[in-house]
């Protein structure tokens, strides 16, 4: 699920992409599976096809997705190994009333910490 | 073949009387929070609203097009038209459906104002609302018009004419109007434009933005389902019609020739051979044959009108409780 906030200051383009790379990084979209033409989406979340367009090309640069005449795919080697997505999952479930941000940073400073 | 445009009021009427014989099928229930209960009802207003205004395009344009090819073969003004009377009246059917079902394709969008807005990243395709059993039946009926039409091409002989095809027979006497290449060409040219505009149909329907929230995604997706019911319904009519109309003719002609073949063009009466008597029963078949599909094809539009008349779901709405 992708989600637009037009209250948040980040560009929706910035929103998308973000999002974009956490569903393909975490799994929930699978390899080679097809997204969703450029128009749906944008359709859907209320924003110009170029800006949807915008957020496609940078994770090609990335090299997280493949665009063809038969639309855009995921490449398979992108997806983050078993391990960590399932150890983020018991963190994300331990701290529920915790917003990202500061999720994030605790995972930051405990890294800073142990290194 | 004024039999074909008598099809079209017969047609009407019959969808008509069974229409109002059958009972209306329960819509989906669809809860929304209260907030969204004004656009989820105007919503399936203008769905509803779109999707009658598109029924009413079938007896309109159906009823012109008939009406003006019969007061052209009544009052012969020597105009020259792009194809022949007849084709234009057997390709009617389709012609309208083509129309009917472009109409059908614009979904409404329903009124959300909010700042979070959502997207599922599933590729919706143009047969994701569409039921499958129903599109292969619309598929095989296409199969089959195709093939009957290619089939009579091949067995029509010229009459002398080079744009007219008439089953032009060996046996003395009989013979009579046959969907020769001459009918089966815009049969076969329209049957491809009726594929294309169902395709764009269903995936302008598939491809449309969707709201964000729940209950309306569920209006939403019942919306969708509705439409591409309908608009398969409409293409199978309209493919069935016209198979009915082309075997209907075919079975005629052969009926001719068969009842010709037992007399010589003195009017004496000659052995009827086996090629007689395959051609009398086989005309006799596609006469039952094309009766029966003319059936079929009349299910199709009541369930094509039965889709698109009535609401596509039921509001109801989800009151917040006190904890």
């Amino acid at each position: 699920m992708i989600v637009v906030d037009s209250s948040d200051p980040t560009p929706p383009f910035e929103q998308i992409r973000r999002q974009l790379i956490d569903e393909i990084r975490g799994g929930t979209v699978t390899a080679g599976s097809k997204l969703p033409s450029v128009r749906q989406l944008a359709g859907d979340l209320s924003v110009a096809p170029g800006t949807v367009a915008r957020a496609y090309g940078a994770l090609e640069e990335e090299g997280l997705v493949e665009t063809s005449k038969t639309g855009t795919r995921v490449q398979s080697n992108q997806i983050l190994p078993d391990e960590l997505r399932n150890a983020a999952g018991k963190f994300v479930r331990a701290v529920p009333a915790a917003s990202l941000e500061d999720a994030l940073r605790a995972v930051r400073a405990e890294w800073n910490y142990r290194s | 073949m004024y039999w074909i445009a008598l099809l079209v009021p017969f047609i009407i009427v019959v969808a008509g009387l069974i229409l109002t014989l059958t009972k209306r099928r329960s819509s989906v229930a669809v809860t929304v929070g209260a907030d969204l209960r004004g656009a989820a009802d105007l919503g399936r207003r203008r769905s509803t609203r779109r999707l009658r205004l598109a029924l009413l395009l079938i007896p309109t344009l159906g009823g012109v097009i008939a009406a003006a090819i019969i007061a052209s073969y009544r009052d012969d003004t020597g105009t020259d038209w792009l194809l022949g009377r007849t084709s234009f009246l057997i390709i009617t059917p389709i012609l309208v459906t083509i129309v009917t079902v472009l109409v059908m394709a614009f979904v409404p969008r329903f009124a959300e104002t909010v700042s979070r807005r959502t997207a599922e990243l599933a590729v919706r395709l143009p047969s994701t609302y569409t039921q499958h059993p129903a599109l292969a039946t619309l598929i095989i009926a296409g199969v089959l018009l195709a093939a009957s039409t290619l089939v009579f091409g091949v067995l029509a002989l010229p009459n002398g004419d080079s744009l007219f095809y008439f089953y032009g027979h060996h046996y003395a006497g009989g013979g009579g109007m046959f969907p020769g290449f001459t009918y089966g060409v815009p049969v076969l040219v329209s049957l491809g434009l009726l594929v294309a505009a169902v395709w764009l149909s269903l995936w302008r329907i598939a491809r449309g933005p969707r709201p964000t929230d729940n209950g309306l995604r569920e209006a939403d997706a019942a919306v969708r389902t509705v439409t591409a019911a309908a608009v398969i319904a409409m293409a199978s009519f309209a493919v069935a019609l016209t198979l009915a109309i082309v075997v209907l003719m075919a079975s005629i002609a052969f009926w001719d020739v068969a009842d010709g073949g037992q007399f010589d063009l003195h009017g004496n009466v000659v052995p009827v051979n086996s090629t007689a008597q395959m051609l009398s029963v086989l005309s006799r078949c596609g006469v039952g044959f094309g009766i029966g599909v003319i059936v079929v094809a009349n299910y199709f539009l009541v369930h094509a009108i039965s889709s698109a008349a009535g609401a596509a779901y039921r509001v109801s709405t989800q009151e917040l409780v006190d904890a």
